[in-house]
């Protein structure tokens, strides 16, 4: 059996681990074009900040490939995908065949067709290369202010990025608030406050129009709806990413937004499957597929298209959104629905103290989504209340505060504990361990 | 493309991972004497730089209402989900069978704090480490353990599985060697 998995991150390595838990023998071939071994993502703007070395961005032990024994063909870009004749062609024009493949391809940050983007010092912040010539542009001592265009989980990252860096940033933000997709008032209000300690500017409900170049090409300023501009000498362009896809066009495999899969992690084409933020899966609080872009989930994909590429028939029984974003001694966390103007029947209870506010809510007896900051003591077990969708049967207010569990809560843990163990929960015959 | 031998290694931790380190609790033995806490917090001391230790194991009283003492620590779950959300790989199963940590790459991103359903993974802010009770796998007998005079908390490890086996032989071949 030869096992080719397009894309070398979270959901690849998933899908070697539950591979070699069945098959010790098939080839596993993974080709990315990304020339290093698979590395903690997010740790790139950590790597920028100063706070990890490069030595400490591998995401599994050295020996894993070799433990693993799996080839690895780096620095190669997937061009097209030919299911007829089972084989995928590289950029270079080289072909590899496959009995089953695995689409691992990730997200790819999305640039809004804005006048000036192709000036030099913008940048996009999703790869380890990106972040290497990020930190190259802002090394050299013209740079002194950056701006980050988009709020969200990306555009804080970098943030926290230039802040070992000394570089003055402004993020600008198309919504009301930072992280408005997952974030209410209150809790983004928390953060903004924070941010501005830190001294960061923070520009909501406006749009970057264009980044205004000097003659030499490079970012001068980034011009806002209404004319304002702000000057700088660095763009960081984080509104989004999107399903890496292109390569698959005229493959057959089908697509929505991401790749569309069953729950077993198949595509529309026969030995073909895929995962991660590539692909469309179960929302279990919608019952919807949908892309929710975070490693669990990339992960957990891998898994179960590991096993079933390698022959088992294993199920992926959903995940939530989720997020987790430390901004200096603040901490927050989202989980599940948040946002709750919009959806009336949703009960919600809020804890607020000295620099912390908890909100949880609840579809009658089942706790849908809650939001931390400040305090996120035990956002573990909201998380698997909210997954496992297990009434709650609780004290409520043990929950909100968090701190200290009772005993009831305890129980109630147990409970939820019983049903974390969603690969177990989905196939109860297999053996995990 | 070249291709590496088969590790055997992989294989053998597969199977010793079966067999090695488990910590039972048995919470209806437990009288909350915190001996525990205190061997715990003494253990895991060398591993906090700037914070005073805190124990990974904590105990939830009986309450004047009733209940039991309920010693709370890592659940070594098969598909932990704090292995599954850990961002940078730091958080393992490593050959004992336990999950354990490198706090040298823990990046205090909290994704794991998120994602444990015990409740039983702490986050030290100063120190950006996402702390839990990695099983003390270099201990032959984990210092909790050790210091637990009701046996509340026993482990279960290679050794111990196949002394237990051989009484459990030795017991089956005293009664089958009974007459009648
Ligand atoms: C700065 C930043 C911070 C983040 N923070 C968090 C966080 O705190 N929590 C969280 O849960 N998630 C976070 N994420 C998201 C997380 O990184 C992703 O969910 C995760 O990486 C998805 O894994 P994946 O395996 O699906 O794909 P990816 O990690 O995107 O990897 C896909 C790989 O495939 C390669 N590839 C794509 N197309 C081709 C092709 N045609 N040929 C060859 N190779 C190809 C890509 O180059 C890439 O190496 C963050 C992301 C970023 C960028």
């Amino acid at each position: 059996m030869r096992y080719v998995i397009i894309g070398n991150s979270y959901a690849a390595v998933g899908a070697v681990e539950s591979i070699r838990e069945v098959d010790r023998r098939g080839d596993i071939i993974i080709i990315s074009d990304e020339p290093y071994r698979a590395y903690g993502r997010p740790l790139i703007t950590y790597w920028i900040g100063g706070t990890v070395r490069e030595d400490q961005m591998d995401y599994r032990p050295q020996h894993w490939y070799e433990s693993n024994r799996v080839e690895t063909m780096l620095g190669r870009k997937v061009a097209r995908v030919e299911p007829g004749e089972r084989q995928v062609v590289l950029e270079v024009g080289e072909r590899v065949s496959y009995d089953r493949l695995l689409i691992a391809t990730g997200g790819t940050p999305i640039i809004p067709p804005i006048e000036g983007v192709d000036a030099e010092g913008l940048f996009t912040m999703t790869r380890f290369d990106d972040a290497k010539a990020f930190k190259t542009w802002v090394d050299q001592d013209h740079v002194k202010a950056g701006v980050s265009i988009g709020a969200g989980l990306i555009g804080l990252s970098v943030f926290k990025a230039m802040k070992g860096i000394d570089v003055r940033l402004t993020l600008v933000e198309l919504l009301d608030r930072v992280l408005g997709l997952a974030m209410d008032y209150e809790s983004s209000a928390m953060i903004e406050e924070e941010l501005a300690r830190a001294g960061v500017e923070v520009r909501t409900s406006t749009a970057a129009e264009a980044i205004l170049k000097d003659d030499e090409g490079r970012v001068r300023a980034v011009r806002l709806k209404g004319g304002e501009e702000l000057a700088c000498q660095t763009v960081v362009m984080a509104v989004g990413v999107r399903p890496n896809v292109d390569f698959l066009e005229g493959s057959g495999v089908a697509i929505n937004r991401g790749v569309i899969v069953d729950e077993g992690m198949r595509t529309s084409i026969a030995d073909v499957f895929a995962a991660g933020d590539v692909v469309e899966s179960k929302n279990v609080l919608s019952g919807e597929n949908q892309v929710i872009a975070i490693l669990p989930i990339a992960y957990e994909h891998g898994r179960v298209a590991g096993w079933n590429i390698a022959g088992q028939d294993r199920v992926y029984p959903g995940g939530i959104p989720l997020n987790s974003l430390p901004i200096f001694e603040l901490s927050l966390m989202t989980m599940g629905i948040t946002l709750t103007d919009d959806r009336p029947g949703l009960d919600v209870l809020v804890h607020t103290g000295e620099r912390v506010y908890r909100k949880l809510v609840f579809d009658g007896g089942r706790l849908v989504g809650a939001i931390l900051v400040g305090d996120v003591a035990h956002g573990g077990v909201l998380t698997w209340l909210i997954r496992s969708q297990l009434p709650v049967m609780c004290d409520r207010q043990l929950l909100l505060k968090g701190d200290p569990l009772e005993l009831e809560a305890s129980r109630q843990l147990i409970a939820a504990g019983e049903n974390s163990d969603w690969s177990r929960e989905a196939t109860p015959e297999l053996p995990v361990r | 493309m070249t291709s590496v031998p088969l590790h055997v290694s992989g294989m053998l931790n597969e199977m010793s991972a079966q067999y090695t380190r488990d910590i039972i609790v048995d919470a209806a033995k437990c009288t909350a004497c915190m001996d525990c806490v205190e061997a715990c917090k003494q253990a895991v001391a060398h591993e906090h730089k700037t914070t005073e230790p805190t124990a990974r194991i904590s105990i939830r009283k009986a309450t004047a209402e009733g209940g039991i003492n309920l010693p709370q620590l890592c659940k070594n779950c098969a598909e932990a989900p704090c292995v599954v959300a850990c961002m940078t790989g730091c958080r393992i199963r490593d050959v004992s069978g336990w999950v354990t940590t490198d706090y040298e790459r823990c990046v205090g991103c909290w994704m794991c704090v998120m994602t444990c359903p015990f409740g039983v993974i702490g986050a030290v802010h100063e120190d950006k480490m996402a702390r839990k009770c990695d099983g003390c796998t270099s201990h032959e007998v984990p210092p909790c353990v050790a210091v637990c005079k009701p046996q509340a908390l026993r482990v279960r490890s290679y050794g111990s599985f196949a002394q237990e086996r051989r009484q459990a032989y030795s017991r089956r071949a005293r009664v089958t060697a009974l007459p009648g």
